[in-house]
């Protein structure tokens, strides 16, 4: 039976020791509705070649545009482009982007992200996000307990305070009891693979397509195309590293930083039964221990390397002179350590802008492990090159546009 | 002795004539390191450094304060530099004896100028020794010695390190043997409360001057602890220098085509893997006959750095950091650096202090030992002159 709802331990301050939706804590959370605060302690302030680079590896992404000075000063831009993950470093990566929202001891599970772009962000360019909570909505469970879909409008923000894009992020809060947990994958074993097979993907990691300088022209494509797929994996925790190394992460801290928030948010850490050591949670996503405690056959990725991967599918695709405008993905079910994900993209509608008369193409996507899941559903949209628009203008507005 | 995956591979090849003859060729050709991770000392870079660390010091994080100190502004910590030669993709390109394990065993750092928030860093590296050691059991071993040298813009030094592996090519099983009785960190609440009083009683000695005069021999610094180590801890390393063998996606194929020996298949899933996971990954460690994951050495060099970085203040100047890896730090252990001031000297226009290093775990084992010098104002000298001049 396809998995209906991620089953992901991450964000706010939630552990393994379950806490309650109560109607304080409820209210708490609701109170905030509306309010926008600023984000103070991202990972990622300053775009630069070093931030650049990061974060084109945190996704495996080897796009000149991003990481060859040379190549990307002959572009349009005339210096190197941040690949749009590198945004996820202003607000995912960040150490405060969970503060004050409550509920702790309760799951956080990323279910979506709902992507924007205005403008692009470059070289010497800064970022900054606000977070505003939109709803805390009461939802029924896939399991016992009640759950709560908590929506967050992220805005990112460069040093001219342009808006240059804004994120959707919806996470489901729920109490579950630990027996339901651990029945959904208790069948699953960690996938292995066999010398060929590693070639194969290796062959599909080759095959990827930069369009790059070459623009892809809107009056060329077609209907119905598809778009040179990605494939990731097979998961390490190796490849987990790399992306919290370009884009942060919330929970892991050392020394001093590890103390203050431990003292601060004291459910953020649980410890370890061999040694007594208290240990972030977050560790379900590099640790098989850990992620056994919680009744999962290995460690799983975050939801938000997903969208990622996703913009790198749609950047490849969109070449230089294209500028990915929108993306909506939903994360379900999980990605665990040793699993492979291709996603693939077809395009689904051209359509023409109605205050700009810009060139768009709508994707949609798929995001599906070897097992045949479909652990990310979604949709993009692309502005290209056209006789109408030669050089895109920015900043764009594809919701004004649609109409 | 701390394994670092200088030539990745736990196999064990033999060290011939031929192989020595061709890397002592490669001696004294300084090449420019070409992939760091950081080639900016940015504002994020050093937050994540110092995030890497554990350490607060607000001179290297809070640029209003810093404002406030003779620097004018955040400055890069000391050891930010590993994340400009240790965790680059090239540092170790050409370090020969391939197939020849590699322990990372000293650090000497030499320090010369401050490198502002902002500043780019341009670093080299050159082969300078290349010595034979009578190995503790039969085998032929190396001490190999790189010198990393970190320039500015204008091309003057901002600071040096020679960084020393031993190579041998003994069974790193038979090794890891000694490990195997070892009692890993295990802590009651009340172990825990003890460690956390000492995290709370370190001291930043921050705005308020240390001057020479007023330094003692025999002066205790106040201790610095560290840990107990998680794969966190690990995690947070190498989020903030960066990592050798770590790289996704089409950056690990091309990686590992042309460098095969730095990966290990997983038994478990086939998958290759960095075998740079045996310092966060139990299980791998264990394949290597390690009781349990373990530390990097640039790591143990980096944190008893903060022990001085503590003690000289916003005033001082920290000028040589000498410090060897001894023995295996592993997950679970806590460090304690602890030094205690040795001499007191002058030389040139600067007042020097030099201190005497030890990290010391609940094991009452001794995995760092060294020494350090630093720079101090003084009353009648005035403050400390920049740049600082080669000590020894």
């Amino acid at each position: 039976m396809k998995t209906q709802e991620v089953q992901q331990v991450e964000d706010d301050e939630s552990s393994n020791t379950y806490g309650t939706i109560n109607p304080e804590a409820l209210a708490k959370l609701r109170a905030r509705i509306g309010k926008e605060y600023p984000i103070e302690e991202p990972h990622i302030r300053f775009v630069n070649r070093d931030s650049i680079h990061h974060a084109a590896r945190a996704i495996g992404d080897a796009n000149p545009l991003w990481n060859d000075p040379v190549y990307a000063k002959k572009s349009r831009f005339g210096k190197l482009v941040a690949p749009p993950a590198l945004l996820y470093g202003a607000h995912w990566g960040a150490w405060d982007m969970r503060r004050g929202e409550g509920l702790p001891g309760v799951h956080g599970l990323h279910s979506s992200d709902h992507w924007t772009y205005y403008q692009p962000v470059l070289d010497g360019d800064e970022v900054h996000a606000t977070k505003t909570l939109t709803a805390a909505d009461e939802m029924q469970g896939r399991w016992a307990g009640r759950s709560i879909m908590q929506k967050r409008n992220f805005k990112f923000f460069n040093q001219k305070d342009e808006l240059v894009a804004r994120c959707l992020m919806n996470a489901v809060r729920g109490e579950r009891s630990e027996g339901k947990s651990r029945g959904k994958y208790a069948d699953i074993k960690k996938a292995t693979y066999t010398p060929e097979e590693i070639a194969a993907i290796d062959s599909e990691i080759e095959a990827e397509i930069v369009r790059g300088a070459n623009p892809r022209n809107w009056e060329d494509v077609k209907l119905e195309e598809s778009l040179q797929p990605l494939v990731r994996g097979p998961l390490t925790v190796p490849e987990m590293m790399t992306w919290i190394q370009g884009i942060g992460s919330p929970h892991v801290r050392s020394g001093q930083f590890w103390l203050r928030y431990r003292r601060q948010s004291p459910k953020v850490a649980v410890p370890d039964p061999r040694t007594g050591i208290p240990e972030a949670v977050e560790r379900v996503h590099w640790d098989d221990f850990m992620a056994a405690e919680i009744g999962m056959p290995a460690a799983y990725d975050y939801g938000s390397q997903r969208g990622a991967w996703a913009t790198h599918l749609m950047t490849n695709w969109a070449g230089d002179d294209g500028f990915l405008v929108d993306l909506d993905v939903t994360y379900r079910g999980m990605y665990f350590l040793g699993d492979t994900l291709r996603i693939k993209g077809t395009v689904s509608e051209k359509w023409v802008g109605k205050k700009t008369g810009i060139g768009y193409v709508d994707c949609t996507i798929t995001g599906i492990n070897q097992r045949g899941d479909v652990i990310m559903p979604g949709h993009a949209t692309v502005a290209l090159p056209s006789k109408a628009h030669r050089k895109l203008q920015f900043p764009i507005d594809v919701e004004a546009d649609r109409g | 002795m701390t394994s670092e995956a200088t030539v990745a591979n736990p196999r064990y090849g033999k060290i011939t004539d031929e192989e020595v003859a061709k890397l002592r060729g490669r001696m004294f050709k300084e090449r420019v390191i070409a992939v760091p991770y950081n080639r900016v000392a940015t504002l994020d870079g050093i937050n994540h450094y110092m995030r890497g660390i554990g350490d607060t010091n607000p001179l290297y994080l809070d640029d209003a304060y810093a404002q406030g100190t003779r620097w004018g502004g955040v400055i890069a910590p000391p050891c930010f530099l590993y994340s400009v030669h240790w965790g680059s993709w090239d540092l170790r390109r050409g370090w020969g004896l391939p197939g020849v394990h590699g322990l990372h065993n000293q650090d000497r750092w030499q320090f010369f100028r401050p490198i502002k928030a902002g500043a780019p860093v341009h670093a080299t590296r050159e082969l300078v020794g290349l010595d034979e050691k009578q190995g503790r059991l039969a085998g032929r071993a190396f001490i190999e010695t790189v010198r990393v040298k970190f320039r500015d813009e204008a091309g003057q030094m901002l600071a040096m390190v020679h960084m020393s592996s031993y190579r041998a090519e003994r069974d790193a099983a038979k090794k890891a043997n000694k490990y195997g009785d070892v009692k890993l960190g295990h802590y009651t609440a009340a172990d825990l409360a003890k460690i956390e009083a000492d995290y709370d009683a370190e001291v930043i000695r921050g705005a308020e001057t240390r001057y020479w005069e007023d330094v003692n021999e025999g002066e205790v610094l106040q201790p610095v602890v560290k840990g107990p180590f998680t794969s966190a801890d690990m995690i947070a390393w190498v989020m903030g220098v960066g990592s050798p063998h770590i790289r996704f996606g089409r950056y690990f194929l091309d990686y590992r085509r042309r460098t095969p020996a730095v990966v290990v298949l997983n038994p478990e899933t086939g998958v290759p893997e960095p075998v740079e996971r045996v310092h966060w990954d139990n299980f791998m460690a264990g394949e290597l006959g390690m009781p349990a994951a373990y530390d990097y050495g640039s790591h143990r060099g980096a944190l008893s750095s903060h022990l001085m970085t503590n003690w000289v203040g916003d005033d001082g100047w920290l000028a040589l950091h000498d410090v060897q890896y001894r023995g295996m730090v592993f997950l679970g252990d806590t460090v304690w650096f602890r030094g205690t001031v040795t001499r007191k000297f002058e030389q040139g226009p600067n007042s020097f202090v030099e201190v005497e290093i030890q990290g010391v775990n609940q094991r009452s084992e001794v995995p760092l030992r060294g020494r350090a010098i630093a720079a101090l104002a003084s009353r009648a000298r005035g403050p400390v002159v920049m740049p600082v001049e080669e000590v020894q």
